[in-house]
């Protein structure tokens, strides 16, 4: 199991029978919707076979950036 | 400059008291600023959230990471996102406060770092940066970035251009690496860090960021930090940038103060062309506007790997 972003790249809004159809399957949890997009929790198989029968539809597994360090470092290290 | 200096619990350090009137980069580069720059442009900036500030303004936002409350779009105790803010949108005056490039400009808060967390999810900056499309945002600033090309963030940069948003972002801070995703994105506009001899005290930690490219004038470089390649749209002011913090002010070095610097000086250049904002929200108007701004770009000397199409007066 892992987490995925189901994202409608279609006109408009998600379509109310696709987000059905998603919510409805099984071994599968939404974590969050928006306008365009779900999170889920599921097997990658499983989002790979599903989301190839939906137009419109991507996947893309959940990732972490990490934050820029902007604070000033010195540049030379002390030697040990 | 103290050198290899062994901290211990009786080592006493002298620190330069900020100055907030101090001609940093920024303020060398954009000494015209006023307080009417950037009227009627609406900026979005997807960070670590925007704290209360008194030379802030913060029109609204959201939170999008997943489990925590969607209002609570104040910086998450890290500060990055206010310092980007103010760059952007402070609206003091020294000696008692800071001002940005465009202190006019309707400012929103997209907080996309958890409380306290270093790390952001991909669903939470692109659940971000459509909420900020949705919102009417005209720029959307993304001071962040990783090696990784993301699929989903590249959707939602699309979403943006088609409906007349700019997204600007950081090329990173990797030391001459390639440019950072979303930078690197084609649809994005991707920005560089300059500095400029002088414009910091001459005993501090940005004087290691001194490195060449030097530009026409010799005083100018490109930030040691910066990523380059052929990405690279623009370069802005990114050492030892004096911006707002939570609780106070700061310096700070990266390519996250010149990606800001750049979307504040481009809010400045559309706010007077009404004729292309009042475009329909697609777009053309998107392209137009990122058109505008790097028509107003001039060459500092540095080469297009390092500057893309250089400075936005």
């Amino acid at each position: 199991m892992g987490r995925y972003i189901l994202r409608f790249t279609g006109t408009g809004p998600k379509p109310a029978s696709d987000v059905e159809r998603i919510r409805a399957t099984p071994k599968l949890t939404v974590l969050d919707d928006s306008t365009h997009m779900m999170l889920v929790e599921a097997g990658e198989k499983h989002i790979e076979k599903m989301i190839a029968t939906m137009p419109g539809w991507s996947w893309s597994p959940e990732r972490t950036i990490r934050l820029p360090d902007s604070r000033p470092k010195p540049r030379r290290t002390p030697k040990d | 400059m103290k050198k290899n200096l062994t901290v211990s619990s009786d080592t006493s350090i002298a620190l330069i008291r900020l100055s907030l009137g101090y001609v940093d980069c920024l303020r060398y580069f954009y000494r015209a600023t006023t307080p009417k720059s950037g009227k009627g442009i609406k900026v979005g900036v997807v960070d670590t959230g925007i704290a209360e500030h008194p030379d802030l303004e913060i029109d609204g936002g959201e939170n999008t990471v997943v489990g925590e409350d969607k209002t609570e779009f104040r910086d998450n105790g890290k500060g990055h996102g206010t310092h980007v803010a103010g760059i952007i949108a402070a609206r003091g005056q020294p000696p008692a406060g800071v001002r940005g490039m465009a202190p006019a400009v309707t400012l929103r808060s997209y907080r996309v770092f958890g409380k306290g967390s270093d790390s952001a999810s991909n669903y939470a900056i692109t659940k971000a940066i459509d909420r900020a499309v949705e919102d009417g945002c005209d720029l959307i600033n993304l001071s962040l970035g990783s090696s990784e090309v993301d699929e989903a963030i590249e959707s939602a940069i699309q979403y943006a251009r088609s409906r007349g948003s700019l997204v600007i972002a950081a090329a990173g801070n990797d030391r001459r690496q390639p440019v950072s995703f979303p930078a690197s994105y084609s649809l994005s506009l991707a920005v560089s860090a300059m500095g400029r001899k002088g414009t910091f005290p001459s005993a501090t930690t940005q004087r290691g960021e001194v490195a060449s490219p030097y530009g026409t004038d010799k005083k100018n470089f490109v930030a040691a930090f910066s990523n380059i390649g052929p990405e690279i749209d623009l370069t802005a002011p990114g050492v030892g940038v004096i911006s707002t913090y939570p609780g106070g002010y700061a310096v700070l070095d990266g390519t996250s103060m010149a990606c800001p610097a750049a979307a504040g000086a481009a809010a400045a250049i559309l706010s007077p062309r009404v004729e292309l904002l009042g475009l329909p929200r697609a777009s053309a108007r998107s392209e137009a506007m990122a058109r505008a701004v790097l028509e107003q770009a001039q060459t500092l000397g540095f080469g297009s790997l390092y500057e893309g199409q250089g400075l936005v007066r």
